[in-house]
C-alpha cells in the first residue's frame, strides 16, 4: 500500500464561525416557543 | 472536558407557567456550558430574569439573559445554514440552542410530550452523540415524569433534528429546510495539548489516517524500525487500537496516528 492520497485531518478545530452567512431575519421575527398543553405535562 | 447539565422546564416555577419555559431551561443548560460550569441555574430563574410573564420566550431574550450573566461570546443566528451548526457541534467545542417545531418529533421515541404537543420548542445541543449520525440533545421536557417519558440527554438523529429545525413556524410559514435558528455558546477553551516527544518505531507499523479512517502503510510498505517521529503523549483509540498522534512537526508521517505498542517514546521534542 502506498501513501493514502487523502491527507489526514488536523484534529484542532477552528475557533471562528461565519459572522454572517445568510441574510439575517429581523429580531422581530424571533418566534417565542409555544405553550406545552396541560395534557402533555 | 465538556461541561454539561440537564435542566428540566417543569420545575415547579411559580413566576410563570412551566409549560412555556423550554427556552429558559435550555438557556440554563447553555449558561452552564458557556461559563464552563460556573453558572448553575434553573429554568424558573432564567424566566424570572426575563421579566416576561407572557407566553414563551425567544432567543433574543436569552441573549439578554446571557449578557446580564457576563457571557458575551455567544452568537445568535436568525438563521444559520445547517452546516454552521454541524461544524460547530463536530468540533466538540460548542453547545447551542436549537429552535424547532415539534410535530416531526411527536410520536417518535424521543417525544417528551406523549403526542400532545406539536408546536415551536427549544432544544439544547451538547455535542455529537455516541452513535454516528446523532447529536446529544437536552430536551427540557425529558424529565422522566411518566414511565414513557425520556429522562435526561438523548442521542437523536441529526437528520430528524434538521427536519424539525427547518419546520420552525415563523408566523404561519416554515423557516425552510437546511436553515436553523440557533444560539451558539462561546467556544470551549482549548485543552492544553499533551507534551511533544521524540519517538522511534520499534516494530514495523502501519499508521492510521484519520481523514479516511483507514490504516495505511501496511504489509511490505510498513514503516521501518528506527524511523524517527515526534508524537504527542495523549492516547487516542483509532481503529480499535491505542495510538499516539504524530505531531504536525514530525519529520515523518505528521498528523497520522501510530499504535503505541510500535513506538518507543524518548526525550521531549
Amino acid at each position: 500500500m502506498t501513501e493514502d492520497p487523502n491527507p489526514p485531518v488536523d484534529d484542532e478545530p477552528a475557533d471562528t464561525l461565519p459572522e454572517v452567512e445568510l441574510p439575517q431575519n429581523d429580531p422581530a421575527d424571533d418566534p417565542k416557543n409555544d405553550t406545552i398543553p396541560e395534557d402533555a405535562l | 472536558m465538556v461541561y454539561e447539565l440537564f435542566v428540566k422546564q417543569l420545575d415547579g416555577c411559580t413566576y410563570h407557567a412551566q409549560g412555556d419555559n423550554c427556552t429558559c431551561a435550555c438557556e440554563a443548560m447553555w449558561l452552564f456550558r458557556a461559563s464552563q460550569g460556573k453558572i448553575k441555574t434553573t429554568s424558573c430563574a432564567v424566566r424570572t430574569k426575563t421579566q416576561d410573564r407572557v407566553d414563551g420566550t425567544n432567543l433574543g431574550q436569552m441573549e439578554i439573559v446571557s449578557l446580564a450573566a457576563g457571557i458575551d461570546g455567544g452568537r445568535v443566528y436568525r438563521p444559520a445554514g445547517w452546516d454552521t451548526l454541524t461544524t460547530a457541534i463536530a468540533s466538540r467545542r460548542y453547545g447551542s440552542h436549537l429552535n424547532i417545531r415539534y410535530r416531526k418529533l411527536s410520536g417518535t421515541r424521543y417525544d417528551c410530550f406523549h403526542g400532545a404537543f406539536k408546536g415551536n420548542h427549544d432544544l439544547f445541543i451538547s455535542g455529537p452523540g455516541r452513535l454516528s449520525g446523532t447529536w446529544r440533545v437536552g430536551d427540557p421536557g425529558a424529565d422522566g415524569r411518566r414511565e414513557t417519558t425520556p429522562d435526561g440527554f438523548q442521542d437523536i438523529p441529526v437528520s430528524l433534528l434538521k427536519a424539525c429545525a427547518g419546520d420552525l413556524d415563523l408566523g404561519g410559514h416554515p423557516l425552510g429546510f437546511g436553515r436553523a435558528y440557533i444560539y451558539l455558546t462561546p467556544p470551549d477553551p482549548r485543552t492544553t495539548a499533551s507534551p511533544k516527544v521524540h519517538a522511534t518505531v520499534i516494530h514495523p507499523t502501519s499508521v492510521w489516517n484519520d481523514g479516511t479512517k483507514r490504516w495505511v502503510y501496511g504489509g511490505a510498505n510498513a514503516i521501518k524500525i528506527g524511523t524517527p517521529l515526534i508524537c504527542r503523549t495523549a492516547t487516542y483509540v483509532k481503529g480499535n487500537v491505542a495510538c499516539y498522534p504524530i505531531d504536525p512537526s514530525s519529520p515523518n508521517y505528521p498528523r497520522y496516528f501510530v499504535p503505541k505498542v510500535n513506538v518507543k517514546l524518548g526525550a521531549a521534542a
